[in-house]
């Protein structure tokens, strides 16, 4: 992927910070060496050669020695190369100046105005200071990285949840469809009456289930027009409790996540040809906290045999939570023999 | 500015070219030599010089209960100036110029440095108000010239100075990097490197007869 130029690891903004680093670094030095009120010639000439030695000593550093040592399993190999490395140039910096120079420029005249002891402490100091802008740089390209993965992710989890509403909302019609069909085989006077408001509920799901996020009284409100839908079909042999406990106001819930637990509900239970089948429903909202249990007893199912898409709905809602509410939910289904009960505790 | 003008013509009066001034001594404490075979009186092209151990000289003998430059302190008789140091006097135009030698082996040479110590006028028994010299105006001749120093025997010495004009040369070009002042209006410079400076620069540049003021090397011959 090409690299845009604003980003720290693109190469024409690294030279920059680096040639940026160096001159900064040669005007520090040589206002530090001038010999007189301001810098001459010499200064300069200097401060290059000075500077000359300690740029491989802080790019063997950073290039060579850090990338391949610098971890813990070799972090005293790590110390022990970056002091000889230090006392090499510091050595060949001092015997330049103190000797070398007069044969290499023999009519510039300059010493090493430093002791050895001091050049050593020099090139230390230097290479720590390097070695910081290093690692705040690799700290700062770390962040930007994770920044980006966690974008990538996002934008990974937002595909993932479309395909998994997709998924729900023709699972749910489906299912609802069935139901329909069951009732048009049975010549139910109530169909009418249902289909209508299968058009309200489609018109929810269709439209208003389309952010990630809904108001909880919405989500309620339909909760409230789906168990009437489900009662219709179901007729006088289903006992439906709804408890409701709490304020609703202003919180937030991810759409059709109830529904889900309620259609399974439903198709589990209150459809089965069980007499005295019952679904229960307790729903206690705290400020900022639902507690959504729905627990139903199992009937002998007679819906159309769906096959591998049996079971659905309820893989799917877990999918959303983990992508909507990872470490802010719990829920806990328990499959006994004669009942189903879901729990759902969800921060809001 | 004035102090570099005075301390250069003072110290270029003594044998009359063109030599470095520097402000602080390359001869320090620990690193100062006595040589006893300077002691004498020397004579070159005509000209007496006589060399005295400072406590032998007259200027300490005067000065030790009247001090009056920084140079010679009293109660500190364990220092350079006293123990390990040389006054070299001659007399020119009426005139007595006492100059404090010290001495120090860089690379098997010897180098020495000289300051002026004190100037008196012989007419008037060395009165040195005669020369219109105050405190203040000796304390601006604090600055030091340097010369190698070879024996070619115990009874001929020769003085090869450092070559100020050289020097400055080079400084004025920025070929050379030394601590150092200059009065742009007079042309003149002064040396502020520090001893330690001094003394590497010797050790680097010290067979380096660029350096050097060959032409006008002083040769002394010994006459007592």
């Amino acid at each position: 992927m090409k690299r845009k130029y604003w980003e720290l690891n693109h190469p024409i903004l690294r030279i920059i910070q680096h040639l940026g680093f160096w001159v900064l670094s040669f005007f520090v030095f040589l206002y530090l060496f001038k010999t007189g009120a301001k810098p001459e010639k010499i200064d300069y000439v200097y401060t290059i050669l000075f500077q000359l030695t300690l740029l491989p000593t802080v790019y063997i550093n950073i290039e060579l020695l850090l990338p391949k040592l610098g971890n813990r399993k070799r972090i005293l190999f790590y110390l022990l190369s970056l002091i000889v490395l230090i006392i090499l140039f510091a050595w060949i910096n001092y015997n330049f100046f103190d000797k070398w120079s007069a044969k290499v420029f023999p009519d510039y005249f300059f010493i090493s105005y430093f002791t050895f002891r001091e050049v050593v402490l020099f090139f230390t100091v230097y290479i720590i200071i390097t070695m910081l802008l290093k690692l705040s740089k690799s700290w700062f390209q770390v962040s930007w990285l994770q920044k980006e993965l966690l974008e990538k992710e996002k934008q990974k989890a937002e595909v993932e949840l479309k395909a998994l509403k997709a998924q729900i909302n023709p699972h749910f019609f489906f299912n609802t469809l069935n139901s329909i069909y069951s009732m048009a085989l049975d010549k139910d006077a109530r169909l009418p009456g249902t289909v209508l408001q299968l058009s309200e509920l489609m018109r929810y799901f269709i439209y208003g289930s389309k952010d990630n996020f809904i108001s909880l009284e919405k989500e309620l409100i339909v909760v409230n027009d789906y168990i009437a839908l489900q009662k219709i079909r179901s007729g006088e042999q289903l006992s439906v409790q709804i408890n409701k406990d709490g304020e609703v106001s202003e919180q937030k819930i991810a759409p059709l996540l109830l529904i889900t637990f309620l259609e399974n509900a439903f198709k589990h239970g209150a459809k089965g040809s069980s007499e005295n089948t019952f679904i229960r429903l307790d729903i206690k909202v705290e400020r900022d906290k639902l507690n959504f249990v729905v627990e139903n007893n199992k009937g002998i199912i007679d819906e159309v045999n769906i096959g591998e898409y049996n079971g659905l709905g309820l893989e799917n809602v877990k999918r959303q939570l983990e992508l909507l509410y990872p470490g802010k939910h719990l829920l806990n289904i328990k499959d006994q023999p004669d009942r189903f009960t879901v729990a759902l505790q969800l921060s809001l | 500015m004035k102090k570099i003008i005075v301390s250069f013509l003072i110290t270029a009066s003594l044998f009359q070219f063109s030599c470095v001034t520097s402000w602080q001594p390359v001869v320090t404490y620990n690193t100062a030599i006595p040589d006893n075979r300077l002691i004498g009186t020397w004579n070159s092209e005509g000209q007496d010089y006589i060399v005295e151990r400072v406590f032998e000289s007259a200027v300490y003998k005067k000065q030790k209960n009247e001090p009056i430059t920084p140079l010679i302190k009293k109660g500190i008789k364990d220092s350079i100036l006293y123990s390990k140091s040389y006054i070299m006097r001659y007399t020119k135009d009426k005139i007595e110029y006492h100059f404090f030698c010290s001495m120090i082996k860089i690379n098997n040479e010897v180098f020495m440095n000289m300051i002026v110590a004190d100037i008196t006028s012989i007419n008037n028994g060395g009165d040195i108000s005669e020369l219109h010299l105050s405190q203040n105006w000796l304390d601006r001749l604090h600055t030091y010239t340097i010369a190698r120093v070879q024996f070619t025997n115990t009874n001929i010495i020769k003085l090869d100075f450092i070559d100020g004009s050289f020097i400055y040369d080079k400084i004025k070009n920025g070929r050379m990097k030394l601590k150092h002042e200059s009065d742009d209006l007079y042309d003149t410079f002064v040396i502020t490197a520090s001893p330690n400076e001094l003394q590497q620069f010797i050790q680097k540049y010290g067979n380096d007869d660029r350096f050097f003021d060959k032409e006008n090397s002083v040769t002394l011959i010994r006459k007592s």
